[in-house]
């Protein structure tokens, strides 16, 4: 292998900030045509490295090398030239702009002045097209599509450069099965037309699906690089977060109640077409399906964030009659939000304001906060969720995204519901922090309240939930009871391949 | 558990109290203190105790005005109407006044007014869901409008011959005749008016339900009515306050002066006072801003007027330089916080 010149060569890399070594002596190599994937928790350096590859950040020391040449990369401009492209986790799209116009930004500042937008629109078609994404319209705003469609069009955008290098950020976080297989599909079509990949996941099940090789990263240096074929998703996981993984899935006595929750023929839009359900008390009922299907359009609607159009809620067999966040919140159930930057966190308040903003009359004496009692149940907070923090006055922009999420979660359940509603609780959470997640769910449940739980990761409703409602086409397709929630049978429902 | 030490170390690293960090958060102040070792250079009259008393008076009106405009711009708002606000509220008090009516009734229908201007805000920004640039810019000119139409151009005095004369404007013994008081103390009796509203704001936005839903709202209004509160009661409140305050403000001018003119709505207390909440650190964007920061804004403000009227500069370069200092000001923040990342 030493004669083999590699596509990329990273060596020795090394980046500080203000006295914290965010990455030590990291190296990284890329074959021509291979799908690479970078493992570790969130906070291994993983993101800082690939943004010293695409320019966003300096190294302090080490070389790059592309196809044996070193080259020096100073800003995400030669990044391009050098044929590096991303796609960050935290997508770069301008929202207000077209998707056409989005996917051929790049190419905007070297063009003619007029644009032709029979041929952008041509183009950008034909790329989604390429990808099999042909439903998505390059004239909509990039702001009207779902996340998961964003996506799509951050893909197009990096592959309309040419890239010889594409670095994916956490792709699949948003996409469900369907969308991932075409994904895959994709990314295989790059690497056999000899791109490098770089694929970073947290769903081990997709690197050692996809990926040629892996370097797994460990507070900021490698921890190994190895080949898919030579491991196991146990060893992995071991060598990603230094010790052994028993099991995932936290382990959970279920007691299950009385009906808690009910909502009945819910119809929202075009995406909610008459959606019925029950929760118990002391059980975590999942919802599943593909995106799309109608999964958090359905629950924000009964939650009072969306318009419903008609449909019933009932909690405790009492009849909710007007629906807005504040209404459900006061009736007892609240909703953890899919989008945590959006709708979730107050990034640039402390943490301690984020965790106690929806229960402040807690410590209210007439409109006095009592900060004592404040900062009391915020340490109590970050002790029982072990929210890894310097300090809890800090910004919550200084936070991992797992530990935001951690944020997010407590702020939910501090305010004290009998329901909660979590909408892709662990997406983009790293393993450590993901366990963590599912032991919070396990004791809201423990406690008799009740957790309803969107998810795309099909390993998370099968280890976590006691029960399972797929959705398809805005309908629930199918009811699943303990034993028989199933890859298979959720996948069938999901894609109505039949009737259970 | 594998601890995330990375993140952790970072966390805990960028919070230390470095240099560079007092320069993101309290540039202003550093500012503050350089102003008042030049002026003390360039004038030996600037240390006297008729400047300062000249300063605090005039800055009191625009304390109270910023007070206010903090926390529309903790909620990601702006008011340019607020020199007409307070112009309606002067010109339509000293008619009152002329009429002879009491005192209190009076000081009562100058903030009135402004509670009214607060509430049509509220109306068209919280309910209507309106960019306040735009109500606020619309506001000016119906304010400035109203303005002369009441006073046909002209400026109305207080007539001598009523009670509130000597109440107000002349420094009599009557019972609300405290506010000028002692013309040449260090202290003048308006200013202490001021920082009792000083106080009470940094009070509300510090140790209150409703100043921490403020700076929430304006970090991220989704997020807040997620978490099952009213975030569009919150900013309504916030601009029927800052009306409020900028009916205190017309009260204290009035004081002051002993006239009231439409001219007062095309003065400067509405830019004046967003430069000087953006100065002490606020983002236009929300969430952010503090009442002593701002305070320290006013003065920063303040004090380039002062200099330069002592050295003798006439108005119009006094512009120049002033607008010089804000983006000064605002460059410091944005390079020091660039530095911080």
């Amino acid at each position: 292998m030493a004669d083999e010149v590699m596509r990329l060569e990273m060596k020795n890399i090394s980046k500080s900030f203000g006295g914290v070594h965010a990455l030590q002596n990291v190296s990284l190599s890329l074959r021509p045509g291979e799908v690479h994937a970078l493992c570790g928790e969130n906070g291994a350096g993983k993101s800082t490295l690939m943004k010293i590859l695409s320019g966003a950040y300096s190294r302090d020391t080490g070389e790059i090398f592309i196809d044996g040449k070193p080259v020096n990369i100073k800003n995400p401009k030669d990044s391009v030239d050098h044929g590096v492209s991303i796609i960050y986790q935290e997508f770069a799209s301008v929202p207000d702009l077209t998707v056409a116009e989005n996917i051929f930004l790049n190419h905007v500042r070297g063009s003619k002045n007029v644009i032709n937008w029979k041929q952008l629109n041509a183009n950008a078609k034909e790329l989604l097209d390429s990808l099999g994404f042909g439903q998505i319209n390059p004239k909509s705003k990039v702001r009207e599509l779902t996340v998961a469609y964003q996506q799509i069009v951050e893909i197009c955008k990096a592959l309309s450069t040419n890239c010889s290098i594409l670095i994916l950020d956490e792709p699949s976080a948003v996409l469900a099965n369907a969308e991932i297989r075409q994904l895959f599909g994709i990314l295989r079509k790059l690497r056999d037309e000899g791109k490098s990949i770089v694929y970073i996941s947290h769903r081990l099940d997709e690197v050692f699906e996809i990926c040629d090789r892996i370097t797994v990263m460990k507070d900021g240096q490698n921890a190994g690089v190895v080949n898919t074929a030579d491991v196991t998703e146990k060893q992995l996981v071991s060598m990603m977060i230094g010790r052994d993984l028993e099991s995932y899935f936290p382990e959970r006595e279920s007691h299950i109640g009385d009906v808690i929750f009910e909502a009945k023929d819910i119809k929202a839009g075009k995406m909610v077409q008459g959606v019925s359900f029950k929760v118990h008390k002391g059980e975590v009922f999942g919802l599943a399906g593909l995106v799309g299907a109608g999964r958090t359009e359905t629950v924000r609607a009964i939650f009072g964030a969306d318009k419903m159009e008609s449909g019933q809620v009932f909690i405790n067999g009492q009849e909710i009659k007007h629906f807005s966040p504040r209404n459900s919140i006061g009736n007892g159930y609240a909703l953890l939000p899919e989008d945590r930057k959006r709708h979730g966190v107050l990034l640039n308040l402390p943490i301690l304001y984020n965790m106690t903003i929806s229960c402040l009359p807690k410590f209210c004496s007439g409109g006095r906060i009592r900060k004592a009692e404040e900062r009391k149940f915020g340490d109590k907070m970050v002790d029982a969720l072990k929210i890894k923090i310097g300090d809890k006055m800090d910004n919550t922009s200084s936070l991992s995204g797992g530990n935001q999420q951690k944020v997010a979660v407590s702020k939910l359940i501090a305010s004290d519901c009998h329901v909660y509603i979590l909408d892709e609780p662990t997406r983009g959470v790293d393993v450590g922090a993901k366990i963590e997640i599912y032991k919070i769910i396990n004791d809201i449940v423990a406690e008799g309240n009740a957790v309803i739980m969107i998810s795309s990761e099909m390993p998370e409703v099968i280890g976590m939930c006691d029960r399972v409602a797929v959705m398809r086409n805005g309908k629930i397709a199918g009811e699943l009871q303990k034993e028989e929630i199933t890859e298979q049978n959720m996948i069938e429902l999901s894609m109505g391949v039949n009737k259970v | 558990m594998a601890e995330n030490k990375n993140a952790a170390k970072e966390m805990i690293g960028g919070h230390k109290m470095t240099f560079k960090s007092f320069l993101l958060n309290y540039n202003a102040v550093v500012i503050l203190i350089a102003l008042v070792i030049v002026a003390c250079i360039i004038s030996p009259l600037f240390a006297t105790p008729q400047n300062i008393n000249t300063i605090l008076k005039q800055q009191s009106i625009y304390l109270v005005i910023s007070m206010g405009m903090l926390m529309v711009i903790i909620t990601a708002g702006i008011d340019l109407a607020a020199a007409g606000t307070v112009a309606l509220a002067s010109i339509i008090m000293v008619i009152a006044a002329n009429q002879g009516l009491n005192t209190f009734v009076c000081i009562l229908l100058a903030v009135a007014i402004g509670a009214v201007v607060g509430l049509f805000n509220g109306f068209f920004i919280a309910k209507m869901k309106m960019p306040a640039f735009i109500v606020t810019l619309a506001l000016t000119y119906i304010a400035q409008g109203i303005a002369f139409m009441l006073t046909n151009g002209n400026t109305l005095l207080i007539s001598k011959d009523y009670p509130i004369y000597q109440d107000l404007v002349n420094p009599g013994f009557a019972t609300i005749a405290f506010i000028n008081i002692g013309e040449d103390a260090l202290l003048p009796l308006m200013a202490i008016f001021a920082i009792a509203i000083i106080v009470i704001f940094f009070i509300i936005m510090k140790y209150t339900k409703f100043g921490r839903l403020v700076y929430a709202v304006g970090s991220n209004e989704t997020a807040v009515q997620m978490a099952g509160i009213n975030s569009r009661a919150v900013i309504f409140k916030v601009w029927l306050l800052h009306g409020i305050l900028c009916g205190i403000a017309a009260f204290m001018i009035t004081a002051r002066t002993g006239n009231a003119t439409a001219l007062t709505a095309s003065g400067d207390y509405a830019l004046s006072t967003v430069a000087a909440v953006v100065i002490g650190g606020a983002s236009l964007a929300g969430g952010e801003g503090s009442v002593p920061m701002t305070v320290v804004g006013v003065f920063v403000i303040a004090i380039i007027g002062n200099i330069m009227n002592l050295i003798g500069l006439a108005s119009y370069p006094q512009m120049i330089v002033k607008g010089a200092v804000i983006i000064f000001a605002v460059i410091l923040k944005s390079v020091s916080s660039k530095a911080h990342e």
